[in-house]
C-alpha cells in the first residue's frame, strides 16, 4: 500500500479539525494561537500534497513557504499585543478580558 | 535539466517586468514612503508629530499623482497583467485604487485633528508606517488575480490593522486588538484551507484561470463549500455575517479616524474583489444558482443582524459597527446578480458610502466626548451646528432617504435586485428584497433617533422612552 | 524504493522503529557501562552551571518575551532565504537569460533583507532591545533646609559615634545614622 493523496488529505483534515476545536473551546490566548497554527499547517499540508499534481510545478510549495512566514509574523504581533494586555488585565484568559461591552 | 518552455516563460516574465513596475507605481511609492517614515523615526526621533504627518501626506499625494498617471498609461478597455499573472489592472481597478487613496487622505486629515495623535509620546512614525502598509495591502488586494497575492495582501492589511487598533493608549485598546487578531487569523486559516482545495481541484492558483470553470460542479458537490471557505477571508474584512463578530469590539476600541477608514476602505476593496470573482464564476449556470443564493443569504443575515443588534447599543461606535455590518449586507446585494447595470450601482454605492461614512465619523469625532456613549451626543448639535448638521445629513443619506445620494444608491441596488427576480423568480430573492426594504426602514428610525438626540434632546431619561417606541415600531 | 517489497508505509514505520531503537539502545548500553552513584547535586536539573532557583513554570519577566518576538521574526526569514539560495542560482537559467535572472534575484533579496535590517534598526533605536535594568532612582525632592544644616547634624552624629566607638574605624565605614543630602 502506498501513501496516497487521500492520506495527506485525511491527516490535514484531522489537523484542521483539531485546530478549530482548540480555537473554539480553549480560552487561553496562547492555546488559541496554537490552534490557529495547527489550522494553518493543515492548509500547508494540503497545498504541498496537491503541488505534486500541479502542471505548472510547485505553486503550492511556494505558497506554503509564504504561509509559514506570514504565520510567524502574525504570531509575533499576537504575542506582542498579549504582553501589553497582561499589564492591564493580569491574565491571558479570553473570558476575563472583557472590559469592552460595558 | 530545465525544459525549454520553462526558460522561455522566464524570459517572457523578465521582459514584462518593467511595464509591471510602471503599473505598480502607486504601491511602490506607498512602500517607499512607509519605509522612509521608519527611517526618519530612527534618525530623527525628536521631530514633532506634524513633521511625520506631512511626510506621510506628501508621500500619499505623490503616490496619487503616480496613480493618476497610470490612468493614461493603461488603456481603458484592456486588461493588463502584472508580474506574471499575479496582478491585473483594469480601468475599474484604477478607479477603486483612487477611491482608496481618497479615503486614506481623508483619514490622515481626520488624524490631524484628533487629540490622541498630538500626545507627546505618540509614536507617529510607526503609526503612519502601519497605516500606509494598510493602504498598500488594500491597493494590492484590489489588483489581485492570484490567490497568493490575495492571501498576502489580506494578511498585510490584517496585521497592520491589528496593530493600528491597539494604538489608542487606553487599557482596553489591546482587548479589541487581540480579539480582532484571533478572529482574523482563524478566518485566514479557514480561507487557506478552502483555497488549498481549490488548488487541488484545478492545479492552479490563478483566480481567473479558465480551468476553474471546467471542473464540473455536479460531480463535485463539495466545490461550492470550498469556494465559500476560500472567500471567508474577504468576508471577514467586510464584516459580513458569519465573520462579523470582531467589528463591535474593534470599532469601540480603535481610534475614530482609523475606524472611519476600516469601515470604508477594506469593505469597498473586498467587495470589488468579490465582484470580480462573482462575475467570473457566473459564467457557469450551476455556480450562478448556487452563489446567487449564497450571497442572498449572507446579505439577508448581515442586514438583519446588523440592524437588530444595533437597536440595543448604547455605545456610539458599537452602534456604528452594527450599522456597518448592515451596510455590508446592502453592498452584498449587488453580488446576487452581477450585471453591467449592477456594476454601475456598485460604483455609485461604494463611492457615496465612502463619503457618507467619513462625514458621519467626522461628526462623531467632533462632537462625542471621550466615553463615546450615545447619551453624550444629547444636545451637542446646538453647540456645534456644523458638525451636528453634517452628522444628521450623513445619517439621512446612510439610511437612504430621498433628497440624498444615499437614496439613489439604494434605489439602484434594489431595482437591480427586482429585475433579477423578474428573470429568475426564486423566492429567496423576493425575501431579500422585502426584508431589505423593511430593514432600511428600521435603520431609518435608528439613525434618526441618533440625530434627534443630537439636536433636540436635553435630558437623558427621555432617550429610553424613545427607544421603547423604536423597538415597538420594528416589531 | 521501486524494486523492494516494502510499501511506503513500511518505510515510514521502519524510520519510527529505527528512531526508537536508536535512543533506547543508546541509553541502555550507557546504563550498563556507567557507574551509578546518584546524589542531590547530580539529580538536579542542569542549568548551564547555574544553580536552579525555582521551578521552570514560574512567570518570566517581560523582557524575555521581547527578545523572543524579535528572534522569531529573524529566524523565520531563513525560510525564504534558504530556497532563494538553492533555487535561484542555477547556471542554465542564468545563462539563458543573460544574467538578468540572477541580478533580479539578488536585487529582490537585498530589498527584503534591507527592510528587515531597517526593522531591526528601528527596534534598536527605540530601545526595545535594551535589557531592562533596575535603575537607582535618586529622589527629586528639593529640601528647604540648607545644606550646611544637614552636615552639622551628620557631624554631630559622627562625633557621638567617635566617642562611643573610639576613633579611627569610623572614617572607613559610613555611619548608619548619617543623613543623606538631597
Amino acid at each position: 500500500m502506498m501513501i496516497s493523496l487521500n492520506h495527506y488529505l485525511f491527516l490535514a483534515a484531522f489537523l484542521f479539525a483539531a485546530g478549530l476545536a482548540l480555537v473554539l473551546t480553549r480560552r487561553n490566548v496562547v492555546v488559541v494561537l496554537m490552534g490557529i497554527e495547527l489550522m494553518l499547517n493543515a492548509a500547508n499540508l494540503n497545498l504541498i500534497a496537491f503541488a505534486r499534481y500541479d502542471p505548472l510545478h510547485l505553486q503550492g510549495q511556494a505558497f506554503a513557504l509564504f504561509v509559514m512566514v506570514v504565520a510567524a509574523a502574525e504570531a509575533a504581533v499576537a504575542l506582542g499585543i498579549l504582553v501589553q494586555l497582561r499589564r492591564t488585565y493580569q491574565t491571558s484568559n479570553l473570558d476575563e478580558i472583557k472590559a469592552l461591552h460595558e | 535539466m530545465f525544459s525549454p518552455e520553462l526558460i522561455e516563460s522566464l524570459r517572457q516574465k523578465l521582459s514584462l517586468l518593467s511595464p509591471s513596475l510602471v503599473g505598480l507605481g502607486f504601491e511602490l511609492m506607498l512602500a517607499g514612503v512607509g519605509l522612509f517614515l521608519l527611517l526618519l523615526d530612527v534618525l530623527l526621533p525628536k521631530k514633532p508629530v506634524t513633521f511625520f504627518w506631512w511626510v506621510a501626506t506628501g508621500g500619499l499625494l505623490a503616490a496619487g499623482a503616480v496613480l493618476a498617471g497610470a490612468h493614461f498609461y493603461f488603456p481603458v478597455e484592456e486588461t493588463s497583467y502584472l508580474l506574471g499573472k499575479m496582478l491585473r489592472i483594469t480601468a475599474e481597478t484604477l478607479y477603486f485604487k483612487g477611491l482608496l487613496g481618497i479615503s486614506a487622505l481623508l483619514t490622515l486629515w481626520m488624524l490631524r485633528g484628533s487629540a490622541f495623535f498630538h500626545r507627546l509620546d505618540f509614536p507617529a512614525g510607526a503609526f503612519l508606517f502601519l497605516f500606509l502598509s494598510n493602504v498598500l495591502g488594500l491597493s494590492v488586494l484590489a489588483m489581485s488575480a492570484h490567490w497568493l497575492s490575495v492571501y498576502f495582501s489580506l494578511e498585510l492589511v490584517s496585521v497592520s490593522a491589528y496593530l493600528l487598533t491597539a494604538f489608542h493608549f487606553e487599557p482596553r485598546a489591546g482587548e479589541g486588538s487581540i480579539k480582532y487578531l484571533l478572529f482574523g487569523a482563524t478566518a485566514s486559516a479557514v480561507m487557506l484551507y478552502g483555497l488549498s482545495f481549490l488548488y487541488g481541484f484545478t492545479g492552479t492558483l490563478e483566480i481567473f484561470s479558465p480551468t476553474f470553470l471546467q471542473v464540473p460542479v455536479s460531480k463535485h458537490p463539495v466545490l461550492g463549500l470550498v469556494w465559500v471557505l476560500a472567500l471567508g477571508g474577504l468576508l471577514f474584512k467586510m464584516a459580513a455575517f458569519p465573520f462579523h463578530i470582531w467589528a463591535p469590539d474593534v470599532y469601540q476600541s480603535a481610534p475614530t479616524p482609523i475606524v472611519a477608514f476600516f469601515s470604508v476602505a477594506p469593505k469597498v476593496v473586498a467587495l470589488w474583489v468579490l465582484w470580480q470573482i462573482a462575475s467570473f464564476l457566473y459564467e457557469i449556470e450551476e455556480l450562478r444558482r448556487l452563489f446567487s443564493l449564497f450571497w442572498a443569504g449572507v446579505a439577508l443575515l448581515s442586514i438583519g443582524l446588523g440592524n437588530f443588534a444595533a437597536l440595543w447599543q448604547t455605545h456610539l461606535k458599537r452602534l456604528m459597527a452594527y450599522s456597518s455590518i448592515a451596510q455590508t449586507g446592502f453592498l452584498l446585494v449587488v453580488l446576487v446578480v452581477p450585471s453591467p447595470g449592477g456594476f454601475s450601482a456598485l460604483l455609485f454605492y461604494t463611492t457615496v458610502y465612502a463619503l457618507m461614512n467619513f462625514g458621519l465619523f467626522w461628526g462623531i469625532a467632533k462632537m462625542a466626548s471621550p466615553e463615546e456613549t450615545l447619551d453624550c451626543l444629547a444636545g451637542k448639535g446646538r453647540e456645534q451646528v456644523l458638525a451636528g448638521g453634517v452628522l444628521v445629513l450623513m445619517a439621512i443619506a446612510l439610511v437612504g432617504l430621498p433628497p440624498t445620494a444615499g437614496f439613489t444608491a439604494k434605489l439602484l441596488i434594489f431595482s437591480g435586485l427586482w429585475e433579477a427576480y423578474q428573470t429568475w423568480p426564486h423566492p429567496a430573492l423576493l425575501v431579500l428584497f422585502i426584508f431589505g426594504l423593511l430593514n432600511a426602514a428600521v435603520f431609518a428610525f435608528l439613525l434618526s433617533q441618533n440625530s434627534f438626540l443630537a439636536f433636540f434632546q436635553r435630558k437623558k431619561h427621555q432617550r429610553f422612552a424613545g427607544k421603547k417606541y423604536l423597538i415597538l415600531t420594528c416589531l | 524504493m521501486g524494486t523492494s517489497q516494502i510499501s511506503a508505509f513500511g518505510w515510514a514505520f521502519l524510520f519510527i522503529v529505527g528512531g526508537i531503537v536508536f535512543v533506547v539502545l543508546g541509553l541502555w548500553v550507557a546504563s550498563l557501562l556507567r557507574p551509578a552513584r546518584p546524589n542531590v547535586e547530580k539529580l538536579s536539573a542542569y542549568e548551564c552551571g547555574e544553580e536552579a532557583v525555582g521551578p521552570a513554570w514560574g512567570p518570566f519577566h517581560n523582557r524575555y518575551y521581547r527578545v523572543a518576538l524579535v528572534f522569531i521574526l529573524f529566524e523565520v526569514e531563513i525560510v525564504l532565504l534558504f530556497p532563494w539560495a538553492v533555487v535561484f542560482g542555477q547556471k542554465p537559467l542564468l545563462a539563458a537569460t543573460g544574467g538578468q535572472w540572477g541580478q533580479l534575484a539578488l536585487l529582490e533579496m537585498f530589498v527584503f533583507v534591507g527592510i528587515l535590517a531597517l526593522g531591526l534598526a528601528w527596534i534598536w533605536a527605540k530601545g526595545h532591545l535594551d535589557w531592562v535594568k533596575s535603575t537607582v532612582q535618586s529622589p527629586d525632592f528639593e529640601s528647604k533646609v540648607p545644606r550646611h544644616l544637614y552636615e552639622q547634624v551628620n557631624e554631630r552624629a559622627l562625633s557621638v559615634q567617635n566617642k562611643t566607638a573610639g576613633g579611627a574605624a569610623v572614617s572607613q565605614s559610613p555611619s548608619p545614622t548619617s543623613y543623606r543630602q538631597p
